[in-house]
C-alpha cells in the first residue's frame, strides 16, 4: 500500500505541474471567468474533461495484485486488469467550480473514455465520474458562497469521492477485497490532497486577476488626477497633446489620438506617419461612438478604416469624452493585435472616459461659477459706476434750469438703470423684455448727456418674444460701442441695436460707425478679458464667456468690423429651448 | 366561529379514529394472525422463505407510507378550509 | 486493524463533523443552546428527525438482530417505523402548537405547577439516559472490535470524550449533524447493501439459500419466534415500539422547530420514508451477514450480534469498508448522544434550573452553565451503566427505553391533550406510576435477574422480557384513576379544557379571550 500511495502521488505531481503550467497561460485565465451562459459551462467541462482523461492517461493498471507496468494508460487494457484512474480530481474540480452541469459533463467525458479501457473495473469506473461530477456540483452551491471554494473545504469533500468508487467497484464487479485494500487509502489520500491544492492554485489565478483589477483601477484614478492640468488649459491643441502623450505613457498603449469632432487634434506613438493631427475624423465607428456618447471597440482592421497599407494596428478602443453633456473630444487607444483588448483594458478605458469627462464638467461649472462671480464684482461696480453716475448728475444738475420735465426723465431713467443693475445680481437669465428696458434707460442717459454728438437706435419686434437672456448682454455691448467705437467721434455717431426673429433664433445686433476694432485684437477681444481700461464695464469677454455657458457655443459673440467703418457685434440665441428657464 | 370551527374538529376527529382503527387492526394484525394462524402464516409462496409472514410485515412499511401521505393531504385540505372559513367569517 | 485504518476511520469522522460544521454555519442558526430556532424546512427537519431517531440501535443492533434471530429481529423494525403514524396522529400537531422548548412546556400549558413540571423533566431526564446506554456500549463494542482492547476501556474511553465533546461544543448545530449524518448513513448503508446483493448475483433465493445452510436455525430462521418465543412477549413488543416513539423526548422536541403545522406533517413524513427505506436496508444487510459471516463467527464477535454489520463490511470490502462502516456507525452515535444530550439538559437547565429553582430568574450564560453541569452528569452515569452491559443487544435495550416512555410520557401526554376530566393529580400519579412499574419489571425481570449472567443472579420474579404488556396499562389506568378519584368539580374541567383544545388542535390561542 505504501508503494502504491507514492506512486500514486508521483502521478498527481505530473498532472499537478501541468495545470500550474496552464494556469500561466492567459487563455486559460479566461477561462476562469465566470460566464454563466451553456456554452462556456460546455467549454469548461470539456476542458476539465480533457483533464481527466489526462488523469487516466497518468493512472496505474493493476494486475491481479501488483502493478502492471509503469508506462502511461494509453490504450485497452486485458479483461482481468485494473485500471486505476487519477481522473476524479479534475471531476470533482470541475463541480466544485463550474456547477453541476459542468462537473457532470466532465464526469462524462472522463467516463466514457474508461469505458473504453476497460478492464475489471470498466463500469464503476464509467460510472462514478459523472456521478462525482454531479455530486461534487450540488454540494459547492449547497455550501458555498465564495467564488471558489476554499482548499481547506475542498480537502474534505475530496475525501469522499475514492470511497464512493470502492464502493462501486464492490457492487458491480465483485473485485476481491485485497485491492481494495491495496488501491483504497492510497486514493482517497493522493486525490484529496491533488484537489485540495489545484483547487489553491486556482484560487491564486483568480486572486491575481482580482488584483490586476485593483492595479487598474488605481492607475485609472492616478492619470485622472494627472490629467486634470492638461484638461484646464484652454488652447485645444495643447491640450490635447499633453493628453495623448500623458494616455499613452501611463498605460503602455501603442498609440493614442486625441480628435474633437471634426478633426484629430494630436497623436502620439507608432503609425505617427499616416495618422497625424489636422486630419479629419473619418471612422465612422468614431462618429458613431461621438452620436451614442458610448465607448466602442473595433476589432478587425476593416474597423479601423486606415486606408494605409503598413499600418499596423488591428484594434482600437474609442472613447468619446463629454462635457455637459456635449461630446467634446474622442479619445482614442490603438493596439496592435486585437487580442491585446482584456477586459482590463476595456474597463479601463471605460472608467478613464467617465472619469475625464467628469473632470471637464467639474472644471466648466467652476469656471462658470467664476465668469458669474466676477460678472456679479463688475455689476457691482458698475451700479455704482462714478464717472457715469458724475456725467449723469451732472447733466440732470444741467437740466433743471433749462427743461425740468427733461431733467425729471432722466431722474427716472437713473432709478430704472440703477435698479436693473440690482436686480442682475440675483438672476442668471431674466425676460428680453427686461433687457430692453435696461438698455433704453441706458441709451436715453446717454442720448441725453450726448444729445448732438450721438444717436441711438433701438429696434426690435413689435411683440418681444418670450425669450430669457443672460442679464446685460446688450446693454455692455453699447457702451463698448460707446467707449471704444466712438471715442474719437465728435459728431455723427451712429449706435444701432438690433433685434430680429430669424429661423427660430433671436439675433441681437449691435453695430456703429466708429473706428472699428484694431485687427490685432478682433481675434482675441473676445477670448481674453481686457483689463486696461479704468472705466470697467462688462467686458466683451465677460458677456462672450457667460452667454457661452449658459447658452452653449452657439450664442457666442461674432465680432467683426464693418465694410464701411465701424464695428458689429451680434449674438444669437435660439427660442423656445426648455433650457432656459430664467425667473424671478 | 367558535362553531364552524367545532364541525370541522368534528370532521377532522372522525377521519382520525378512523385512520387509528385502520392502524390498529393492520398492525396488531401481524401479531395476531402469527400467534393464532401460524401455518398460514408460515407457508411459503413464491420462493423457499418469503412466507405469508414475511408478506404481512413488509406490507407494514408501505402501509406506512401510505396512510401517512393520505393523513397528510386530508389534514392540510381541512385546514385550508378551516383557514378559508376564518377569512371568510372574519368581521 | 492496523493503525492506517483506524486513522482513515477517525479521518472520515472528522470530516463529517467538519462538513457539518460548515453546513450549520452556512445557515447561520447557530442558536447554540435550544433547538435551531424554526428555520428547518419539512424535509430538512425530517432529515433530521431521522438522524435523532436512527441510533445504533437501529443499525447495529437491528441488523444484528436479524441476523441471528431471522423473523423476529424484522419485527423491531416494524415497530420502529409503524409508531410514527401514532406521532403523527396524535401527539405531534398538538405538541407543536403547545410547546416551547421542552415537554414539560406541553404539560404545563394546561396544568402549570411546578410539580408537573419537574416530574416530567424528570422523566426526561431518565429516559433520555436510558437511550443512551445503548450507544455507548455499541460504540464499546465496536471500539473492542477496532482495536482490540478490552470491553471495559473502551466504554470508558468514548464515554469520556462523548462526554468532553458534548460538554464543550456538541450543543452547537445539532439539526446539522443529524441531516448530515443521515445522508452519510443512508448512503453508506445503501451502496453497502448493493455490494451483499451483487455478491449474490442478485438474486434473493441464491441469499436465502446461503442463509439456511449458515445459520444454526435452517429454515425457522424465517420463522417468527426465534427471540419472542411466547405470543404475549410478542404483544407486548409490539404495543410497547408503537407508542414509545410517541413518548421520547428528543424526537418530540423537534416538532418546535418547525414553522407550521404543514411543515410538521412533511417533515414526519419524510421521516418515515427515510426510516423505512433505511430498516428496508437493514434487512439486506441482516441476511447478509449471517450469510456472509456465518452464525459461529458472529457470536463470537458479540453474543448478541451487535457487531453484525461491521464483520460484513470487513468481509465483503476489508479493513477499507471496515473502517468505512465504522465510521458511519461512530457518527452516527455521537449524533443521537448530541441529540439526547440536549434533550436532557433541556430538561434539566430549562426546566428544572431556570423555572423551579431560580423562577425564571436566570440569564442564558447561567443555562449554560448548568446544561452543561447537567451534560458532564449524565455523561458519566451513563458510562458507569453501559459498563455492564457488555452481553445485551442494544436495540433490545433501546425497545426497554420505549417501554419506560409508552408507560410514563405517552399516556400523559396523550390525556392532558385529549381528555377532558385529565387533572394535575392524574399527570403526577401516571407519570410516577409508569416510570416505577416499568422500571421495576425490568429490574426484575429476566435481564437483570438472571441465574446465569445477569447483575442479580437469582431467578426472575416478573416473567416477561418485554413488560409492556403490563406496564402500559398501568400507567394509562393509574393516570386514569387519580384523576377520577381527585376530581375537582367538573365544571372548572370544562373551562379549562375547551381553549387548550382548540390550541393543541388548531394553534388558536383563545385563552386571551375567554379566560
Amino acid at each position: 500500500m505504501k508503494e502504491m500511495t507514492i506512486l500514486l502521488f508521483e502521478r498527481l505531481g505530473l498532472l499537478l505541474i501541468i495545470a500550474f503550467v496552464l494556469t500561466r497561460f492567459p487563455g486559460f485565465k479566461t477561462l476562469l471567468n465566470r460566464e454563466f451562459n451553456l456554452k462556456m459551462s460546455l467549454v469548461h467541462a470539456g476542458v476539465f474533461g480533457l483533464f481527466g482523461i489526462a488523469g487516466t492517461m497518468a493512472g496505474v493498471v493493476i494486475d491481479g495484485e501488483s502493478v502492471s507496468h509503469f508506462a502511461f494508460v494509453m490504450t485497452a487494457v486485458e479483461k482481468d486488469q485494473l485500471v486505476v484512474s487519477l481522473s476524479l480530481v479534475a471531476v470533482v474540480i470541475a463541480g466544485l467550480l463550474g456547477g453541476p452541469i459542468v462537473g457532470t459533463g466532465a464526469g462524462l467525458v472522463a467516463g466514457i473514455h474508461l469505458l473504453f479501457l476497460g478492464g475489471v473495473g470498466w463500469l464503476a469506473n464509467g460510472l462514478v465520474n459523472p456521478l462525482t461530477g454531479l455530486l461534487a456540483g450540488l454540494t459547492a452551491r449547497f455550501f458555498s458562497q465564495e467564488r471558489v471554494i476554499s482548499p481547506l473545504k475542498a480537502l474534505f469533500i475530496g475525501v469522499f469521492p475514492p470511497i464512493l468508487q470502492m464502493h462501486l467497484l464492490l457492487i458491480l464487479q465483485p473485485v476481491g477485497s485485497d485491492i481494495i485494500d491495496k488501491i483504497g487509502l492510497p486514493l482517497v489520500l493522493s486525490n484529496s490532497l491533488a484537489i485540495a491544492i489545484f483547487t489553491a492554485m486556482i484560487a491564486i489565478v483568480l486572486k491575481e486577476q482580482e488584483n490586476e483589477a485593483a492595479q487598474a483601477t488605481r492607475q485609472a484614478l492616478t492619470i485622472a488626477e494627472e490629467a486634470l492640468p492638461f484638461l484646464k488649459k484652454h488652447h485645444s491643441k495643447e491640450m490635447a497633446a499633453g493628453l495623448s502623450n500623458l494616455l499613452r505613457e501611463r498605460l503602455k498603449l501603442a498609440a493614442v489620438s486625441v480628435a474633437n469632432k471634426q478633426e484629430v487634434l494630436a497623436y502620439t506613438g507608432i503609425g505617427d506617419d499616416h495618422h497625424q493631427p489636422g486630419q479629419p475624423v473619418g471612422l465612422s465607428l468614431a462618429h458613431e461612438a461621438m452620436e451614442t456618447k458610448e465607448m466602442k471597440v473595433a476589432t478587425t482592421r476593416s474597423q479601423i478604416e486606415c486606408s494605409h497599407k503598413s499600418c499596423p494596428f488591428e484594434a482600437a478602443i474609442m472613447i468619446p469624452i463629454t462635457e455637459a453633456n456635449d461630446v467634446i473630444w474622442l479619445i482614442t487607444f490603438y493596439f496592435r493585435k486585437a487580442h491585446h483588448i482584456r477586459p482590463v483594458e476595456l474597463v479601463l478605458a471605460q472608467g478613464l472616459g467617465q472619469l475625464l469627462s467628469n473632470q471637464l464638467n467639474v472644471l466648466a461649472a467652476q469656471s462658470l461659477k467664476l465668469h458669474i462671480r466676477d460678472a456679479e464684482l463688475r455689476n457691482l461696480q458698475a451700479q455704482i459706476n462714478p464717472h457715469f453716475l458724475f456725467n449723469t448728475l451732472h447733466l440732470i444738475a444741467t437740466l433743471f434750469r433749462e427743461d425740468p420735465k427733461k431733467a425729471r426723465h432722466i431722474t427716472v431713467q437713473l432709478a430704472q438703470y440703477m435698479r436693473f443693475n440690482l436686480k442682475l445680481v440675483s438672476n442668471p437669465l431674466v425676460p428680453l423684455e427686461k433687457e430692453c428696458d435696461h438698455v433704453n434707460a441706458y441709451m436715453e442717459i446717454i442720448q441725453a448727456r450726448f444729445t448732438n454728438q450721438l444717436k441711438i437706435v433701438f429696434r426690435c419686434p413689435e411683440t418681444i418674444p418670450n425669450v430669457f437672456i443672460p442679464p446685460s448682454t446688450i446693454q455692455p455691448l453699447v457702451e463698448n460701442c460707446i467707449q471704444h467705437g466712438l471715442r474719437n467721434i465728435a459728431s455723427d455717431g451712429k449706435v444701432e441695436v438690433m433685434i430680429q426673429q430669424e429661423d427660430g433664433r433671436l439675433r441681437v445686433i449691435v453695430r456703429d460707425n466708429g473706428c472699428g476694432f484694431p485687427p490685432e485684437l478682433l481675434n482675441e477681444v473676445t477670448n481674453k478679458p481686457l483689463n486696461e481700461h479704468q472705466n470697467s464695464g462688462m467686458g466683451l469677454f465677460n458677456v462672450n464667456q457667460r452667454l457661452i455657458s449658459l447658452l452653449g457655443e452657439e450664442a457666442k459673440l461674432h465680432v467683426g468690423n464693418l465694410a464701411s467703418g465701424g464695428s458689429e457685434v451680434s449674438f444669437q440665441i435660439p427660442m423656445e429651448d426648455p433650457n432656459l428657464k430664467g425667473g424671478f | 366561529m367558535e362553531e364552524q370551527i367545532r364541525i370541522l374538529m368534528e370532521r377532522k376527529k372522525k377521519f382520525l379514529i378512523n385512520s387509528l382503527i385502520f392502524l390498529f387492526v393492520f398492525y396488531f394484525g401481524l401479531p395476531f394472525s402469527l400467534t393464532f394462524f401460524p401455518e398460514w402464516m408460515n407457508r411459503s409462496t413464491y420462493f423457499n422463505g418469503l412466507t405469508w409472514g414475511w408478506i404481512f410485515a413488509f406490507a407494514q412499511i408501505p402501509m406506512t407510507w401510505i396512510l401517512g401521505s393520505v393523513y397528510a393531504h386530508k389534514a392540510n385540505d381541512l385546514d385550508r378550509l378551516q383557514e378559508e372559513m376564518k377569512q371568510g367569517g372574519r368581521m | 486493524m492496523n493503525l492506517t485504518y483506524f486513522t482513515f476511520f477517525i479521518c472520515i469522522i472528522v470530516c463529517t463533523l467538519i462538513i457539518t460544521y460548515w453546513a450549520a454555519k452556512r445557515s447561520k442558526t447557530t442558536n447554540r443552546f435550544y433547538t435551531a430556532a424554526g428555520s428547518l424546512t419539512g424535509f430538512q427537519n425530517g432529515l433530521a428527525i431521522s438522524g435523532d431517531y436512527i441510533s445504533a440501535a437501529s443499525f447495529l443492533g437491528v441488523v444484528g438482530t436479524i441476523a441471528i434471530n431471522g423473523y423476529d429481529g424484522f419485527l423491531y423494525s416494524v415497530g420502529f417505523l409503524v409508531s410514527y403514524l401514532v406521532v403523527m396522529f396524535l401527539i405531534a400537531e398538538p405538541v407543536h402548537h403547545l410547546g416551547k422548548y421542552s415537554l414539560a412546556d406541553v404539560v404545563c400549558y394546561r396544568f402549570n405547577r411546578n410539580s408537573i413540571r419537574s416530574v416530567m423533566a424528570f422523566g426526561t431526564l431518565l429516559i433520555s439516559f436510558l437511550y443512551m446506554i445503548p450507544q455507548l456500549v455499541a460504540s464499546g463494542l465496536l471500539l473492542r472490535l477496532l482495536l482490540n482492547i478490552d470491553y471495559s476501556i473502551s466504554v470508558v474511553v468514548i464515554g469520556g470524550l462523548m462526554t468532553i465533546y458534548v460538554v464543550f461544543g456538541g450543543m452547537i448545530a445539532t439539526s446539522w449533524v443529524q441531516i448530515v449524518k443521515t445522508v452519510v448513513l443512508l448512503s453508506g448503508t445503501f451502496l453497502l447493501s448493493l455490494i451483499v446483493l451483487s455478491r449474490f448475483h442478485w438474486s434473493p433465493s441464491a441469499v436465502m439459500t446461503e442463509i439456511i445452510q449458515q445459520t444454526p436455525l435452517r429454515e425457522q430462521f424465517f420463522i417468527p419466534g426465534q427471540l419472542l418465543n411466547s405470543p404475549v412477549e410478542l404483544v407486548s413488543l409490539q404495543l410497547a415500539l408503537l407508542l414509545g416513539t410517541a413518548g421520547l423526548p428528543h424526537i418530540l422536541i423537534r416538532f418546535f422547530t418547525v414553522k407550521n403545522t404543514k411543515e410538521v406533517r412533511r417533515s414526519l413524513l419524510s421521516a418515515t420514508w427515510i426510516i423505512g427505506i433505511f430498516y428496508l436496508i437493514t434487512l439486506v444487510l441482516g441476511f447478509g451477514a449471517i450469510a456472509l459471516i456465518g452464525y459461529q463467527k458472529l457470536v463470537a464477535a458479540d453474543p448478541t450480534g451487535n457487531l453484525a454489520a461491521p464483520l460484513m463490511a470487513k468481509e465483503l470490502g476489508g479493513d477499507f469498508l471496515l473502517a468505512f462502516i465504522s465510521a458511519i456507525a461512530f457518527t452516527t452515535i455521537v449524533a443521537v448522544v448530541a441529540g439526547l444530550v440536549i434533550s436532557a439538559t433541556t430538561a434539566f437547565s430549562h426546566d428544572i434550573y431556570h423555572h423551579i429553582m431560580k423562577k425564571g430568574t436566570t440569564s442564558e450564560e447561567d443555562q449554560l452553565r448548568a446544561a452543561r453541569w447537567s451534560a458532564l452528569g449524565i455523561g458519566l452515569i451513563s458510562t458507569i451503566f453501559a459498563l455492564r452491559m457488555e452481553n445485551m443487544n442494544v436495540t433490545f435495550l433501546v425497545s426497554l427505553t420505549f417501554t419506560v416512555a409508552a408507560s410514563s410520557n405517552f399516556p400523559v401526554l396523550l390525556l392532558t391533550i385529549y381528555w377532558k376530566r385529565f387533572n394535575q393529580t392524574g399527570a403526577i400519579v401516571g407519570m410516577v406510576t409508569g416510570m416505577i412499574v416499568s422500571l421495576a419489571c425490568l429490574i426484575l425481570g429476566p435481564h437483570i435477574m438472571n441465574p446465569n449472567g445477569g447483575w442479580i443472579t437469582s431467578k426472575p420474579l416478573f416473567p416477561l422480557y418485554n413488560p409492556g404488556i403490563v406496564a402500559i396499562p398501568v400507567g394509562f389506568f393509574s393516570a386514569i384513576i387519580a384523576s377520577l378519584i381527585f376530581q375537582k368539580s367538573s365544571q372548572s374541567a370544562d373551562e379549562e379544557m375547551a381553549p387548550f383544545f382548540i390550541k393543541a388542535q388548531t394553534g388558536i390561542d383563545m385563552r386571551g379571550k375567554s379566560m
